[in-house]
């Protein structure tokens, strides 16, 4: 258990726990070192604003197979946190991706996500 | 019964499934007989019609003016089909993403060009950073993955969405096929 | 009569089988011709339970197991088709071809390849997540064969091939996570390793990411199989 107040985003500890695991996943099993990859794109671009609901389903998925299918604890456990924020803070997410905002204040929702946003390079 | 309207468009492909799509041959001349060509890069038709019961995309997402454009047809199409590996899932124009746009621009308009070195910036449409599948977009309804799905697969595939019957995608092509 | 052999005997898919004591369910089930998606199994090489694909299910047990790396116990009740896996392995193949850039139609291995393959063979027709479209390195140094990581999809055959069956160990794996990479020896370009040119790791890679130079456009199949063949003889020796 953490505690935390109303300024702790919780997509954001989300994501934050999601990185964690992607940086200390060894790499051997797939879903493991692939899907944690895949989540925390997916929580970066909800924190910044383009996810859709799409994306949330998508994430709630890869959450059941990292989860069931990783070889070790560290990636079974990985979904947790993403699971029980989802759980008991889901209107934070939806907040993100319907509203465009962050209730905590913590996202910024203007920053684009690098890879994911059309940048147009032709002048 | 009413002919159903289909339409072809043409994203950041290479026209190979067009090709494959004509190379239905004879078979082309039975299709005619239950839908109506009303939009194609075959057809002279500028603007795409209101009301398109079937399209067909073929070519990856890879500049804002492909975007509009898949945009405008998924608004106006009962059934979006991404036709090919392209549309699918990227294929070779997303052979970009690793290295950006402007490597590869560079490459193509300065550093291998021998007259004029200069990245064209009149009438041709601004790039996106990242080529992408169409359904990242918009929904799409079938997927027909292959490089170029063969002319069976568009038989086969068409005369099922068409008549309304089951289609198994897997066991007709699969991707690079 | 004592026999030192101890049987058990197990349902698969509701087929009543019989199995040898330490076998793991893998072998069980292709001894029965039960097919199990495989990705990183070798027949021939030990197995490391990294792809995931063949998990299956034990009656009783609410956890998966991969049947590669699973021993067989007196009564277990398999499943290895229920619509719970099936969506697992999907979501697994999507995971490895989002993960780097696997263009099968420019891919010398296109029609030859395993990840190919279980694709469509698993129903995959499109890939939901999002492409990583990672920047990596292609390691054409050797003189006969190609690395070219953008379509490994790090099963670690050719690391365990080199080790276990060649036994210079010239392959291993660098990094970590997302990260992790094949690399030559101590991360020396393949061509001045001490690799002894043997090819085995080519035959036995997957995908198109170990190939041959000498082969062209989509012409390059691979036969693994004979890793069973050149054991039995190692061991009649």
């Amino acid at each position: 258990m953490i505690v935390m107040d109303d300024t702790s985003c919780m997509v954001n500890v989300a994501r934050f726990f999601i990185e964690f695991c992607m940086t200390e996943s060894c790499g051997k099993c797939i879903p493991c070192r692939a899907g944690t990859a895949q989540m925390h794109t997916l929580l970066t671009r909800i924190c910044a604003g383009h996810g859709t609901m799409d994306d949330l389903d998508l994430l709630v998925e890869l959450c059941a197979t990292v989860k069931e299918t990783s070889l070790c604890g560290l990636g079974q456990t990985a979904p947790n946190p993403v699971l029980s924020t989802l759980k008991y803070f889901k209107h934070e997410y939806i907040d993100h991706i319907v509203h465009k905002r962050c209730p905590a204040g913590v996202c910024n929702m203007e920053a684009p996500v690098a890879a994911e946003s059309p940048v147009e390079v032709l002048a | 019964m009413s002919k159903l309207k289909l339409a072809t468009v043409w994203l950041d492909g290479c026209s190979g499934c067009h090709m494959s799509f004509l190379d239905m041959d004879e078979r082309l001349i039975a299709l005619a007989e239950l839908v109506d060509v009303v939009y194609s890069p075959i057809v002279d038709t500028k603007v795409f019609p209101d009301e398109v019961d079937i399209a067909l995309v073929e070519g990856a997402v890879a500049s804002v003016d492909d975007e509009k454009k898949i945009k405008k047809i998924r608004a106006h199409s009962k059934l979006l089909v991404a036709m090919g590996d392209c549309a699918v899932a990227g294929n070779v124009p997303s052979m970009r993403n690793p290295i950006g746009p402007e490597a590869i621009l560079d490459r193509a308009y300065i550093e291998n060009a021998d007259v004029q070195r200069q990245i064209p910036c009149v009438v041709v449409p601004k790039l996106l950073r990242v080529v992408r599948p169409i359904h990242e977009f918009v929904k799409v309804d079938v997927f027909l993955p292959g490089c170029p799905p063969s002319a069976d697969t568009f038989h086969a595939a068409l005369t099922a969405l068409v008549t309304g019957e089951p289609l198994d995608v897997p066991a007709l092509t699969r991707f690079g096929a | 009569m004592s026999t030192s052999v101890d049987v058990k005997t197990l349902l698969i898919d509701g087929q009543e089988v019989s199995a040898r004591s330490g076998q793991t369910i893998l072998e069980v089930a292709k001894e029965n011709d039960i097919y199990i998606p495989t990705l990183c199994h070798l027949d021939g090489l030990s197995d490391v339970g990294a792809c995931r694909l063949c998990v299956v299910e034990i009656k009783g047990n609410n956890k998966l197991f991969p049947a590669c790396v699973t021993s067989v116990f007196e009564g277990m009740e398999v499943t290895t088709v229920t619509e719970r896996l099936q969506k697992h392995r999907l979501t697994i193949l999507e995971m490895l071809f989002a993960e780097r850039n696997h263009i099968c139609s420019v891919c010398v291995a296109n029609g030859h390849c395993e990840l190919q393959t279980l694709g469509q063979e698993q129903g995959l027709t499109h890939v939901r997540l999002p492409y990583r479209n990672p920047e990596l390195p292609v390691d054409a140094s050797h003189e006969r064969f190609t690395l070219d990581h953008n379509r490994c999809i790090m099963c670690t055959r050719c690391v365990r091939v080199c080790a276990e069956i060649e036994g210079a160990h010239v392959w291993d794996v660098m990094g970590r996570g997302i990260d992790s990479m094949i690399i030559s020896d101590l991360h020396e370009e393949w061509g001045k390793s001490s690799c002894t040119r043997c090819g085995k790791c080519v035959q036995v890679c997957p995908t198109g990411a170990l190939f041959d130079k000498s082969k062209i456009g989509s012409d390059h199949p691979k036969y693994p199989d004979f890793l069973p063949n050149l054991n039995l003889m190692r061991e009649a020796q």
